[in-house]
């Protein structure tokens, strides 16, 4: 019975491992109170106790000059979604300007499906948009997982970037399923 | 008064913990400097990587499973061992039963574990050190789990105040519910990410809640991650428990189905 028990939690195991991939990408929110970027949108930025007259300023000078610090260029453009499965060193890449929006791109994570990787906009400290740039699309059961999970990541991204949260919290996600999750894109707006 | 956020981010305990600083900007007074901040960073994360190194069940040269193994001996282990394993012990007679750390391990073997203790332990005792920082403002998240707090003199222009989105477990792309916190300790025990892997004392299975996640906040992190797992298995009898500095801040039903369908 022990026995019997004991694959029964291997096989649910095995299920979860595989529907992890889903939830991973949909386990995202946005950090999007951040700072000086949020002070663009609202005088008091969601903080409920600061009331404090002196808002933080805009800044998105100095913002994008410690974000360009660590931007190396715009080498992680979508088109190079070469996607060598680096094992997520965190070494992503903010990149790109257009007139006050940033890009951000995650780092490419090599998932049982393939490869995934996801880039956010942000533009006056909140979060426009979010997309997979990189994602297996091999075989058919692939498409048939990311055909789902890409749009959820999508819309969810902006959804939660209107509650207008710094962290997350909910089950403990693994060091896989964070790379794979917006908010890891979304901590590279402050590296 | 100009402020900004910095980041850290750092993978170990089989998660990634992301530390949050708020501080004033660069180049205004009272600014960290770069360097201050990342030597700050690494402290924190070299705190939780001792923790995974002396506590893994994942690890084979971990003193947890060196001592399993009988290869060393508990009096010869890291000096954190003793007061964890303690901690374990009180956190199964408070919570009555509802928290356990007789686990089956990854290998199968069954044993002391303190898996559901260790992480937030060790993310408190993190950030008492990062209390030590002047003039700083953080939040330290270790997998969902996470401490607020400031260091002395962090200027009170400084938010305090941390947004944390509950991820909703049943629709894990949503937020069920946002939190404020400033200076304490949050957890969420839940079934998102890994799922059924909270057992229930009681039977030694999975537990079978009637929530899909559930959040205590209080003031030590060590315990409202004890609380929360305790509450994830039995809701009302983990809050007649609970002591009253800790609560259950939110609570997601569990839909009828565990697993989500894709």
């Amino acid at each position: 019975m022990k026995r019997i028990l004991g694959w029964l939690m291997g096989t649910a195991t095995v299920l979860v491992l595989l529907f992890s991939y889903r939830t991973s990408l949909q386990a995202v929110s946005a950090d999007t109170s951040a700072g000086p970027a949020a002070a663009t949108s609202s005088a008091a930025p969601s903080t409920g106790s600061s009331s404090t007259s002196s808002a933080p300023s805009p800044s998105a000078t100095s913002s994008s000059s410690r974000r360009s610090g660590s931007t190396s260029s715009s080498s992680s453009s979508p088109s190079s979604s070469s996607s060598t499965s680096s094992s997520g060193s965190g070494t992503s890449s903010g990149s790109g300007t257009t007139a006050g929006s940033q890009t951000y791109t995650g780092s490419s994570v090599s998932t049982q499906f393939g490869p995934v990787q996801v880039r956010i906009t942000v533009s006056g400290g909140k979060v426009t948009a979010a997309e997979a740039i990189t994602y297996p699309t091999e075989s058919g059961k692939d498409r048939m997982i990311n055909s789902r999970a890409i749009p959820v990541l999508n819309s969810a991204a902006v959804k939660a970037q209107s509650a207008n949260i710094d962290m997350v919290s909910g089950a403990t996600y693994t060091s896989q399923g964070y790379k794979q999750s917006l908010q890891s894109a979304l901590d590279q707006a402050h590296l | 008064m100009r402020w900004q956020t910095r980041a850290f981010v750092a993978d170990t305990m089989g998660t990634t913990a992301s530390l949050h600083i708020r501080t004033p900007e660069s180049g205004t007074p009272g600014a960290a400097s770069d360097s201050a901040l990342a030597a700050a960073a690494e402290q924190a994360f070299d705190i939780l990587r001792r923790a995974d190194r002396v506590f893994s069940p994942y690890r084979a040269d971990s003193d947890l499973l060196r001592i399993r193994r009988g290869a060393l001996a508990e009096s010869a282990a890291d000096p954190w061992y003793a007061p964890v394993r303690a901690l374990c012990t009180e956190a199964g007679t408070a919570t009555g039963g509802l928290f356990t750390s007789e686990l089956t391990g990854p290998d199968g073997t069954r044993g002391y574990d303190p898996t559901g203790l260790v992480k937030g332990w060790a993310t408190e005792r993190a950030a008492a050190g990062l209390r030590q920082v002047p003039g700083i403002v953080f939040c330290l998240n270790v997998g969902g789990d996470l401490v607020a707090g400031h260091g002395p003199d962090a200027d009170p222009a400084i938010p305090r105040a941390w947004r944390v989105g509950i991820a909703d477990p049943t629709d894990p792309g949503q937020v069920s519910a946002v939190l404020e916190i400033s200076d304490g300790a949050l957890a969420t025990s839940g079934t998102a990410q890994r799922g059924s892997h909270i057992i229930d004392p009681r039977t030694g299975t999975p537990a079978r809640s009637t929530l899909a996640s559930v959040t205590v906040v209080g003031p030590d992190l060590t315990w409202a991650d004890v609380w929360a797992t305790a509450a994830f298995v039995d809701p009302n009898r983990a809050a007649a428990r609970m002591p009253a500095a800790y609560e259950i801040a939110a609570r997601v039903p569990a839909t009828a189905t565990v697993l989500p369908t894709a």
